[in-house]
């Protein structure tokens, strides 16, 4: 059996910075695949992905991308690397067409024909000044900087926060057609799980900068449920099972881990599936996390 | 690299019209200045007549030269202007983030902002001395040689102070107020300290200070004429420096340039 080709190795990675510490972070991601990186604001996920991409040292562990060492060779993956950021991070005066002449000279693949037809589909203006833009523009901007230059790992790090629907909608479309490419790869950092249910194959779930959760999305949804059950029977819960519960006035709200031996075990409860959603609130208010 | 330079060229162009018009008014002046110089009310005052000793006749064309000078320093400082605003123009608005996710390593992206500065102030300097020479044929009062030395002068200070506030913006984290302040004063201890036997002179001098202070001007004179390569070396050795001590700040702190 072929083994699964990881475009993301992270392996043992810490960072202190006295107030905040990524402790001992590990996670893969898998080649061809969209990786979802959660977690609430300050949990670590932009800290994790500059240690990633080598624009912060990290204290210790070793990370690797598209196979090679990032200590190592950091600019060499960086040309195969797209990276879009919250904010769009071009000088306001610049125009599109200056951002060409500019990338042309720094990325050695960088594709004019595929970043002009990028602008194009984003009806974004080539001699209007990015500083006039939108913030959907910028995005897009952005977006299609990271595209042009045939790259094969896409990093993102809130890509589509304040965004309407209609343009996340469209954002989201650009990178299903990127995956379709067998070794092209997405870490996506966002706070909307809703964006991660449509696109996400792997989810990794980062709190107080320790990964609380890692592993295939739909294996997750599968295995984590909301179970619903009268006070009175939360003891008969194992709670090997349960994730956080929460108390209400028509009784008790559990996530659980294991949502079909929940349903064999106690079919006086209520199983559903959960969602990212819940799943992430579930393992933020757990006191039993870790 | 090459991409970065010409980020930064185009910064400059957002300021070109602002060059132009300091250069327009450099020249009018400068137009100004030699014809009174050669037949208006500076003639009469650095010529010695019935009213004007020889000594004050000096004093009146070394006062007279030294603000010519200086003022044919106005372009080359225009264009400066540019390159002590890249760094903290990069902070302001995130670019230094997109830099240090391209595939350019961090020697590479400090190399391109010392040739930008070096550039750029050659650029200036260049443009400096085009005006001076083209002034230098209508007046005899500044030398074209002393002009040439005094723009040397000013684009290595310029330099020296762009280096120092380029380390120093990157020791402080991006600091513009502090960077700025503490280049000013390092330059500033440094021609103190340069100048201590001078200034001790001046205070012993007494009644003698006049004389003391001619001669002082005379000796400063003969450095900015013959010894203006003294300046330029230490520029190169300063800008030399600032490369290694940025690198390896640079590396060490990361994200911030």
């Amino acid at each position: 059996m072929e083994s699964v080709k990881n475009a993301i190795e992270i392996k043992n990675v810490t960072k202190d910075y006295g107030d905040f510490k990524l402790d001992n972070i590990s996670f893969d991601v898998p080649e061809g695949s969209v990786c979802g990186f959660i977690g609430q604001n300050g949990a670590g996920k932009t800290t994790t992905i500059k240690l990633l991409l080598d624009v912060r040292a990290k204290d210790s562990g070793e990370i690797y991308v598209l196979g090679r060492d990032m200590s190592k060779e950091s600019a060499a993956v960086r040309e195969d690397t797209g990276v879009v950021f919250d904010e769009m991070g071009f000088n306001e005066y610049l125009t599109a067409k200056d951002i060409n002449i500019i990338m042309r000279n720094i990325y050695k693949n960088w594709d004019e024909k595929v970043f002009f037809d990028y602008l194009k589909r984003f009806a974004l203006p080539v001699k209007k000044k990015c500083g006039d833009f939108s913030r959907g523009m910028r995005m897009k901007l952005q977006i299609a900087v990271a595209l042009s230059h045939n790259a094969k790992l896409l990093v993102m790090d809130e890509p589509t926060s304040g965004l309407d629907p209609i343009v996340r909608h469209e954002i989201l479309e650009i990178f299903r057609e990127f995956v379709v490419e067998e070794d092209h790869t997405i870490l996506l950092s966002t706070h909307i799980t809703s964006d991660l249910e449509q696109i996400a194959d792997e989810i990794v779930f980062i709190n107080a900068g320790k990964i609380v959760l890692k592993g295939n999305k739909d294996v997750l949804l599968e295995k984590h449920g909301i179970m619903r059950c009268k006070k009175d029977e939360r003891g008969k819960i194992s709670d090997s099972l349960i994730v956080s519960e929460e108390n209400s006035s028509f009784g008790i709200q559990l996530l659980v881990n294991d949502r079909q031996t929940c349903e064999k075990l106690y079919p006086k409860c209520v199983v559903e599936p959960a969602t990212i959603e819940q799943i992430m609130l579930g393992y933020v208010s757990s006191p039993k996390r870790g | 690299m090459r991409g970065l330079i010409i980020k930064d060229l185009m910064s400059f162009r957002q300021r070109l019209v602002m060059v132009m018009v300091v250069t327009v008014f450099v020249i009018v002046l400068a137009v100004m200045f030699s014809i009174s110089a050669a037949s208006g009310n500076l003639r009469k005052m650095t010529v010695p007549g019935p009213d004007t000793t020889e000594q004050e006749a000096q004093v009146a064309r070394d006062v007279y030269s030294y603000t010519f000078m200086m003022l044919m320093l106005l372009p080359m400082c225009a264009v400066g202007d540019t390159v002590r605003n890249l760094l903290h123009e990069d902070r302001q608005s995130g670019f230094t983030a997109v830099a240090s996710v391209t595939p350019l390593t961090i020697r590479q992206r400090i190399m391109s902002k010392i040739i930008c500065f070096c550039g750029l102030y050659l650029a200036g300097a260049v443009l400096s001395i085009l005006i001076c020479s083209a002034v230098s044929l209508f007046t005899d009062m500044v030398a074209f040689g002393q002009l040439f030395s005094i723009v040397i002068i000013g684009l290595s200070v310029c330099l020296i102070y762009t280096f120092l506030q380029f380390d120093l913006g990157i020791i402080l984290n991006g600091s513009e107020v502090y960077s700025e302040t503490f280049s000013l004063l390092i330059i500033l201890l440094a021609v103190l300290g340069m100048n201590t036997k001078n200034i001790i002179a001046l205070i012993k001098a007494g009644d003698d200070f006049p004389n003391v202070i001619f001669e002082q001007a005379r000796s400063v004179s003969a450095l900015i004429t013959d010894r203006s390569y003294l300046f330029i070396i230490t520029a190169c050795i300063i800008g030399v420096i600032s490369y290694f001590v940025t690198v390896a700040v640079a590396t060490k702190k990361r994200e911030v340039i």
